[in-house]
C-alpha cells in the first residue's frame, strides 16, 4: 500500500469552497443554513472522543415529544386520557 | 556622548496562515455513479480539501485549456478508473476522460507542478493492471463500488494531522448531501446532478457539513 498523502493546507470552510467556485454569499448562506438546520441538536461528537456520534435532539418548549427514539403516545397524557373517559362516559349516557 | 540613532520599530510580520487546498476529481458522469459521485464530494471535503472538477467548466471548443488549468490550480487529484467497460448506447465506446484526464496529470506533475499529487482508485482489484499496464507499480485504491468503500480508501490514501475525518463522519456528511440533494435539483432544475450549478451547490453543502461535523 502506498504512503497516504499529508494533507497540510488549512481546513476549507464552506465560505472558502463557495468563493473558489463562485457561489454568491446569500446562497452560500442559504446552504449554510439548511445543513445547521439538520444538524443542530441532532449531532453531537462523543466526550471520549472515540469518534462516535451520539444522537440527542433539542427540544422544544411545550413540545410533548421529549427526543429522538421516545414515542409519542396521547394516551399518557392526563388530559387526553380524562377526555377519552368522559366522551365514553356521556355516549354511554344517551 | 554620540547621540544613538533611535532605533525603527519592528514592523510585525504578517501572520502566516496556511491556504486551503483544493483537489481535482476526475471521476465519471453517469447516473450509476451517482452515489459514489456525492461520496467523492463528502469525503474530500471532510478532509478539508475544496472539491473540484471539469463539470465546473462549461463545453466549448476550449475546455481541455480549461481542464489543465483546473488540474495545475489543485494540489491533489482523485481519478477513478471505474468506467473502463464498454458503454452499451451505440454505437458502443468504452470512456477515455478519465484515462485521459490522468495521462495529463501525470505529464504536468512530471513538467509544470511537481507538487502535486495524484491518486487512481478503481472498482475491481486487479483490473487496473489488465486496463493500463503503463501505471505498473501504482497501487489503485480498491473502493469496491460503496460509498463505506470509498470512505474507508479516502482514509487510507490521505491523513491530516489535526482532524482528520473518520468515516463515520464521512457517512455523516454523505448524509446531509444526500437528505439535500433534491432540493439542490429541483432549485436548480436539474434532473441529474452532473451540472456545474448542482456541483457547486453540493460542493458548498458538504463543505458546510464538514465544518459542522468534523471541526466542530
Amino acid at each position: 500500500m502506498p504512503q497516504p498523502i499529508k494533507v497540510r493546507g488549512r481546513f476549507a470552510t464552506a465560505y472558502d469552497t463557495a468563493e473558489t467556485l463562485g457561489v454568491s454569499p446569500s446562497r452560500t448562506q442559504e446552504l449554510i443554513e439548511a445543513v445547521k438546520k439538520m444538524t443542530q441538536g441532532v449531532v453531537y461528537r462523543s466526550s471520549n472522543k472515540s469518534g462516535s456520534f451520539t444522537a440527542r435532539k433539542k427540544m422544544k418548549a411545550g413540545s410533548p415529544a421529549t427526543g429522538v427514539g421516545m414515542k409519542k403516545n396521547s394516551a399518557r397524557h392526563a388530559e387526553a386520557t380524562k377526555k377519552k373517559a368522559q366522551t365514553r362516559v356521556a355516549k354511554a349516557h344517551r | 556622548m554620540p547621540r544613538q540613532p533611535r532605533r525603527k520599530p519592528k514592523r510585525a510580520s504578517p501572520k502566516r496562515t496556511a491556504s486551503t487546498e483544493s483537489a481535482f476529481l476526475n471521476i465519471p458522469y453517469d447516473a450509476a455513479f451517482e452515489n459514489l459521485y456525492l461520496a467523492y464530494i463528502a469525503g474530500v471535503s471532510a478532509f478539508g480539501l475544496k472539491p473540484r472538477a471539469a463539470l465546473e467548466i462549461p463545453t466549448s471548443n476550449r475546455r481541455l485549456e480549461r481542464i489543465l488549468a483546473l488540474i495545475q490550480e489543485c494540489k491533489y487529484s482523485i481519478h477513478d478508473l471505474s468506467r473502463v467497460e464498454v458503454d452499451r448506447t451505440p454505437p458502443p465506446t468504452p470512456r477515455f476522460n478519465m484515462p485521459f484526464e490522468l495521462g495529463l496529470t501525470v505529464a504536468l506533475e512530471k513538467v509544470v507542478i511537481p507538487g502535486h499529487a495524484w491518486i487512481v482508485c478503481e472498482t475491481m482489484r486487479f483490473r487496473l493492471k489488465k486496463s493500463l499496464t503503463d501505471l505498473d507499480g501504482t497501487d489503485p485504491y480498491v473502493h469496491d463500488g460503496t460509498v463505506r468503500g470509498l470512505f474507508r480508501e479516502l482514509g487510507n490514501a490521505f491523513v491530516r494531522n489535526q482532524n482528520q475525518p473518520t468515516v463515520d463522519e464521512m457517512m455523516k456528511v454523505y448524509r446531509i448531501l444526500r437528505a439535500n440533494f433534491k432540493g439542490v435539483l429541483y432549485r436548480a432544475g436539474a434532473t441529474h446532478p452532473f451540472n456545474a450549478r448542482v456541483f457547486r451547490d453540493l460542493c458548498v453543502l458538504a463543505s458546510a457539513a464538514a465544518d459542522d461535523v468534523v471541526l466542530n
